[in-house]
């Protein structure tokens, strides 16, 4: 079954930092797949959609740490059918580093479909102003601003790379992949401390809904 | 070294492992060490030989190139020709290699090339370029591989980021740029702009192909490589960078490309322009070729410069333009939506926009006017204009990016405009002729964009209310804020028809809702109901931003052409006038009863819009001033003055304050609209005559008399800003016997609020409930409201009364010591009051009390979250992260910036001067702050500020400092000098430079025994001073490693270079010890005349420093003035860093 639904690669670069792995995180398969091959310094998550034309997979290489451990850097590249390019809207650094990321991307992809997502776009003080933005109109990539934490805009980029690797404009998801609910995201580490705390704390009765640390 | 089939096999399997998950770390080491091997070459030679698999070739490829650029010293140069033409036959002989394979092969050539360029005979230099030229004059596959190959040979040689690193110096890839720019670039470019007319020519004589890049490759590749180098930026003719600045330009906005004058030839000859015109429509089934051809289009269109030889020729080039993009216009945007796939149609109009912007931009109005078909084309960019409009409405999906392209359009119809208005005082009356036709001309179109423009929004608003609103918290003001302000420009150009317009709008929707409001009084919300309030909105916006400026100012003034308008009409016909009578009749039809059912009817969204409507309406109109105008419009005067002028603006205020209150009932649970309404109120403080109207009115101590009664009804999140409102207001009342009794009002009702929270926080079952908690939040915001409305006139009265509460605030932090969200409010709390309150107006003892308090609050934060463990991850996910911390920081800087109390304290001894609290402050302050919280740019920037200007205004009192606090202030320095965010690094050296000036001149008064130069330095300061010097000796070596080494922002080169000659002076022993060491370290291999070129660069530098006298002379002390760069010394800089920097940095 798995092997007849269409699959795509699709490379995730980006500084580090900028939310690559919360946005792919965002998509429960994904964090389910993610389990198999947690370990390595590329990670592989296959993330499906649901389309008017059946599902969909797009196998999605999230390069995270790349740039800190090196690795094969363009060797990930290789066979990559579509590409996100990632930068933070709070930080102006990662927006120029975006033609480098294009760059590298594109000599061995050549003329795939990329989208580059402004991340973060939640937050209100925004470095990267949408003017600024104009990357994408010279290399004709779509942009969309994004927020991994809120959902805002996560399934844009997905959607248009699919219309664009199907080669039909009236491609739709037909319903909502399952979403992380937003501000659910649990770290490990606050866990952690959490518990730490109920422990210690338990002398003295906390509020019941006292979330805050 | 394995043997060459063993190596084969070996990179195979780690090729096929590398796929997978299990095996792919493993495989990925095998890779990367068979890479990073010595002596490759043969190896990848033999293994492209063997190997059928691409991801094989891909990583033997990819091995040459990296051991060529690690070992090119040990290669003969007959080994590298070799090689290369091995690389290209390679390419010839392996047609159906995968493109990805073939690429990292003449990306290899081009390397290779562009290594040896500078030690290459130009005979040598031109071998490959020959080979090009051989190649692009033989079969379709040689032409294939030439054009490829030619293009990466200009991506290497490019500075667009494109080239590898090679790790050579920042000359060398300047040098071999301007090299290659100069002998090969303009002869590829006719290359390939032969074989692209060779392939149009097929296209026309064949129609009906398959346009595809597979099926004509030719086309595709001569495209791709007519594009790269359009997109070349020319060494020649454009901006000069700072030497070592390996910049990627291509991310700055506006980049203007200018051709030199040599290219003329080529590109100033229409044929260029027109056969990229013709192929247009033809590459259409292609995206990609599609994509290019329109960016070559766009540099053409933009040609400018010393490209042109005379005026006739430019004429000629625009001519062409015009004709050119009429014929796009004609083909491509006349066609709708419907008939082509969405995404090509807006990514082919937006280009179209962008095409019309860059003929527009680079030539004077008169220029333009010349042209014959200027007017012509411009109806048409009009019709465009509007039709972007059209398709925008149809589209609400794709509005977005149709709506774009109608900005771009918009944006070159008010640069036209003001280009106009700017004219007709030229002194040449032929200017001023033709800048006067042209106005005439907008006045027409304008209206018609206007008109298309209020339509569009209308028809929009069906589909915003039926989508799932994806609320971006944004209101419309906000996000179409630039938008909005360009169709007033235009709207204002013939107000007569645009307010006409809006006037039959609104009045039909206004009688609309009323008549509804009348008839139904079920509480429904029918569909066209909906629609009709989201029209109302809209109108109202547009009307908000044709009336006014957002003017920031006191004085808002009333747009010039209505005023005008308004002098030329009936007091009874007068349009400005009618339009806000008409709005407020809608204020007064939708203000009601909250219970009454016709209140449900109506939308927050309407009432917010009218709110918002007034607070900018109210700056402009409300109790005008004819006085600031030459000649204001008499009916304005008679409608919107004060009595004493004869006009109706007191009844207008009255009117607003009963609306205010009505409003606050009605919309008492929507805070969005509450806090609009507050704005209103504020907005009536900030003009003297609305404020002093309101104060005489009777119907305010009644509206105070209001908030008092209703605010705890009031949703708690209003509470702050409506009694910072109030409290504005008040303190400005005709008496202060008056001022004291509304104040009374207000602080009578915190203080009893404050009073039942005090009770219950002292008992230990209590306080964590959350009700206390809410209550105990509430209360501090109530009197963070009175801190905002602090100001010289009302201080000591709101002194007096928080002052007295200043303890029970402290002891909240400690109450709450696991509650960060009240210790937040309490610093928030503290950081207001000192930012607001006049210190200077209250006594010292007042002011050593409140200096005592803040200590307190210190020790007290300090004691409850030192050591407390916070969750990085959680922290960082939110809004703003370390929120204590940050406030904390802006405290301190308050603290830093109150003006005047350091000199009223010294008066009086044991004072606690303000540098105590700070410096108290940092000790306390400095421990909590950790390497990550600085990884957060606002953190960062704020902890800088912090550091830098306690530094640079007490240099003095840092040498009393202990030696742990002093090494952590300077390593936070330090941090700062290379920060990515420009601003950090700038106060930064801003800082050092400080420093090192107190040092020299401190140095300089110990040793010629002089009293103590600088106040607060003592007379033991010698050995003190010592202590200084290592930090002193740190930071004259990192300034001169960021100068000469690390990427520099060009911006940051004058306080670099200031702090560089400071730190001189102060450390002038160490200096050139320093150069020597710095030299030595650098990773260029230092050849005899480098050594030569690079001690010439140190000796010319010396003509910035300060001349030795005036350095010297005991009895002055050095100041800012004396480092700062002058022109002079900024020219010896920049010649300084080119001399330097271009040899020294590597990429």
């Amino acid at each position: 079954m798995a092997t007849e639904v269409p699959t795509f690669k699709l490379v995730l670069v980006g500084d580090g930092g900028t939310g690559k792995t919360t946005f792919v995180k965002r998509h429960l398969t994904g964090e389910f797949e993610k389990k198999y091959i947690a370990t390595l310094g590329v990670e592989v998550h296959p993330l499906h959609f649901h389309t008017n034309f059946g599902t969909i997979c797009f196998n999605t290489w999230d390069t995270a740490g790349q740039e800190k451990f090196g690795g094969l850097r363009d060797g990930y590249y290789i066979n990559g059918q579509c590409g996100i390019i990632m930068f933070d809207l709070t930080s102006r650094i990662t927006y120029k580093n975006v033609p480098n990321w294009h760059r590298d991307l594109v000599r061995v992809c050549e003329n795939i479909p990329i989208v580059l997502c402004g991340n973060k776009v939640d937050i209100k003080e925004r470095k990267v102003k949408p003017k600024a933005i104009d990357f994408h109109r010279k290399k004709s990539l779509q942009y969309y601003d994004i927020s991994a934490k809120s959902n805002y805009n996560f399934e844009k980029p997905f959607l248009w790379l699919a219309r664009k690797l199907i080669g039909n404009q009236n491609l739709d998801f037909v319903a909502s992949p399952a979403l992380a609910p937003p501000e659910a995201e649990i770290d490990p580490a606050l866990i952690a401390t959490y518990n730490q705390e109920l422990e210690s704390a338990a002398a003295q009765p906390l509020p019941e809904e006292d979330d805050d640390l | 070294m394995m043997d060459y089939s063993t190596a084969l096999v070996t990179i195979e399997k780690a090729c096929a492992e590398a796929q997978h998950p299990a095996t792919r770390l493993e495989a990925e080491k095998v890779l990367l060490e068979f890479k990073n091997s010595p002596n490759i070459v043969p190896v990848c030679q033999y293994i492209l030989e063997h190997s059928k698999q691409p991801q094989v070739q891909f990583h033997a490829a990819s091995g040459i190139t990296g051991a060529i650029v690690r070992e090119y010293g040990l290669y003969q140069k007959q080994d590298i020709r070799n090689l290369q033409n091995y690389l290209v036959a390679y390419n010839l002989n392996h047609p159906g290699l995968v493109f990805w394979v073939s690429k990292q092969i003449y990306q290899a050539i081009a390397v290779i090339s562009k290594r040896g360029w500078l030690e290459d005979s130009p005979e040598e230099q031109d071998v490959v370029f020959n080979s090009i030229m051989q190649l692009l004059s033989m079969g379709e596959e040689e032409k294939k591989v030439g054009l490829s190959l030619a293009s990466a040979l200009v991506d290497e040689f490019s500075s667009r980021g494109k080239a590898s690193s090679v790790g050579l110096t920042w000359e060398f890839h300047h040098k071999t740029k301007l090299s290659f720019e100069e002998r090969h670039l303009r002869l590829i470019f006719e290359a390939s702009l032969r074989i692209l007319l060779d392939q149009l020519q097929d296209l026309i004589a064949h129609p009906g192909q398959d346009v595809s890049g597979k099926q004509k490759p030719l086309l595709g590749l001569s495209i791709h490589l007519a594009d790269s180098i359009l997109q070349w930026d020319f060494a020649s003719t454009n901006q000069r960078v700072l030497a070592g600045t390996f910049e990627d330009p291509e991310n700055d906005t506006g980049r203007i490309i200018t051709y030199p004058a040599s290219w003329r030839s080529v590109l100033v000859n229409g044929d260029v322009l027109s056969m990229f015109f013709k192929l247009f429509p033809l590459v259409q089934d292609d995206n990609i070729m599609t994509h290019r051809v329109r960016q070559c289009l766009i540099q053409l269109c933009g040609l400018h410069g010393e490209i042109f030889a005379n005026e006739e020729s430019i004429r000629h080039h625009i001519s062409g333009v015009m004709k050119g993009l009429l014929e796009l216009i004609a083909t491509v945007a006349a066609l709708s939506s419907d008939e082509c796939l969405q995404a090509d149609y807006t990514d082919n109009l937006i280009s179209i926009t962008e095409m019309i912007r860059q003929l527009l931009s680079y030539h004077s109005i008169q220029m333009m006017c010349s042209v014959e078909d200027t007017f012509g084309f411009l109806s048409q960019v009009a019709q465009l204009t509007v039709h972007c409009l059209s398709e925008a409405s149809k589209l609400p999906e794709e509005s977005e990016s149709v709506m774009d392209a109608f900005d771009q359009l918009l944006v070159t119809w008010v640069k036209l405009v003001h280009d106009a208005q700017a004219g007709l005082t030229d002194r040449n009356s032929h200017a001023a002729q033709h800048a006067s036709r042209l106005l005439h001309f907008f006045h027409g179109v304008s209206y018609n964009i206007v008109e298309k423009y209020i339509d569009t929004r209308l028809e929009l608003a069906q589909f915003i209310v039926t989508m799932d609103e994806e609320d971006d918290g944004f209101a419309d003001w906000e996000t179409y804020n630039d938008q909005l302000i360009s169709i007033a420009a235009l709207a204002r150009l013939d107000p007569h028809r645009t307010l006409i317009r809006l006037q039959t709008l609104l009045h039909e929707r206004i009688e609309g809702l009323k008549s509804f409001l009348k008839t139904n009084q079920d509480g429904s919300m029918p569909t066209h109901l909906v629609y009709l309030q989201e029209h109302l909105h809209w109108l109202i916006v547009i009307t908000g931003y044709v009336f006014t400026d957002d003017n920031r100012s006191e004085t808002a003034m009333v747009p010039e052409t209505l005023n005008e308008l308004s002098a030329g009409q009936g007091a009874d016909q007068d349009q400005v006038v009618d339009i806000f009578t008409k709005l407020m009749g809608l204020l007064d039809a939708v203000s009601l009863d909250p219970i009454s059912p016709q209140a449900i009817s109506c939308s927050p969204q309407v009432s917010l819009s009218l709110f918002w409507f007034l607070e900018r309406w109210t700056k402009t109109f409300l109790m005008i001033n004819p006085e600031n105008y030459g000649k204001l419009s008499p009916n304005l005067v008679g409608a919107y003055a004060d009595s004493a002028r004869g006009g109706h603006g007191q009844a207008i205020l009255e009117f607003l304050i009963s609306k205010i209150r009505k409003n606050f009932i009605m919309w008492n649970a929507d805070s969005d609209v509450l806090v609009q309404i507050i704005r209103v109120m504020t907005s009536f403080s900030l003009s003297s005559s609305a404020r002093s109207a309101l104060l005489k009115s009777d119907q305010f101590p009644p509206l105070i008399q209001f908030f008092i009664d209703h605010l705890s009804e009031l949703p708690e999140v209003v509470h702050n800003s409506l009694i910072q409102s109030l409290a504005g207001i008040i303190s400005y009342s005709p008496s202060e016997q008056m001022s004291a009794h509304y104040f009374s009002l207000i602080s009578g009702t915190i203080e009893s609020r404050f009073r039942n929270v005090q009770q219950n926080i002292h008992n230990s079952s209590q306080y964590q409930d959350a009700k206390v908690v809410e209550q105990v939040m509430n209360s501090l915001e109530m009197f963070d409201g009175l801190a905002l409305a602090a100001s010289d006139a009302n201080t000591p009265l709101i002194f007096a009364f928080c002052s007295q509460y200043f303890e029970s605030f402290v002891q909240l932090v400690q109450i709450y010591h696991s509650f960060p969200e009240v210790q937040i409010l309490v610093l928030r709390l503290f950081t207001d009051m000192t930012k607001h309150f006049e210190l200077a107006t209250l006594s010292i003892d007042h002011v050593n009390y409140y200096h005592t308090c803040l200590m307190n609050l210190l020790q007290t934060f300090s004691a409850a979250n030192l050591g407390v463990k916070r969750a990085t991850a959680w922290e960082e996910a939110d809004d703003e992260p370390y929120q204590d911390v940050s406030i904390v920081l802006e405290l301190l800087l308050n603290v830093l910036e109150v003006f005047g109390v350091d000199q009223m304290l010294r008066q009086s001894p044991n004072s606690i001067l303000p540098s105590t609290v700070v410096f108290s402050g940092v000790n306390i302050l400095l421990p909590m702050i950790k390497e990550n919280m600085l990884k957060i740019p606002r953190l960062c920037t704020a902890y800088i500020k912090l550091i830098s200007k306690l530094v640079e205004s007490y240099p003095a009192r840092l040498i009393e400092l202990p030696p742990e606090l002093l090494s952590n202030l300077m390593m936070s320095l330090e941090f700062g000098m290379d920060n990515n965010v420009i601003e950090v690094a700038h106060m930064t050296y801003q800082a050092i430079t400080a420093m090192a000036l107190y040092a020299h001149n401190a140095a300089k008064g110990a040793s010629a025994g002089t009293a103590t130069i600088h106040n607060g330095g003592s007379n033991n300061s010698n050995a003190h001073l010592t202590a200084l010097q290592p930090h002193l000796d740190r930071f004259l070596k990192l300034t001169f490693e960021h100068l000469l080494f690390k990427p520099f922002e060009i911006e940051l080169v004058d306080v670099a270079g200031s702090c560089a000659l400071a730190l001189v002076c102060a450390r002038h022993e160490s200096y050139g010890q320093l150069i020597q060491e710095l030299l030595a370290a650098s990773e260029t291999p230092l050849t005899p005349e480098l050594q030569e070129r690079l001690s010439s660069s140190f000796m010319h530098l010396q003509e910035a420093f300060p001349s030795q006298e005036h350095v010297l002379a005991s009895n002055q002390a050095m100041t800012m003035r004396d480092v700062a760069m002058t022109a002079h010394r900024r020219e010896v800089f920049m010649r300084f860093l080119m001399g330097v920097r271009g040899v020294l940095r590597v990429k």
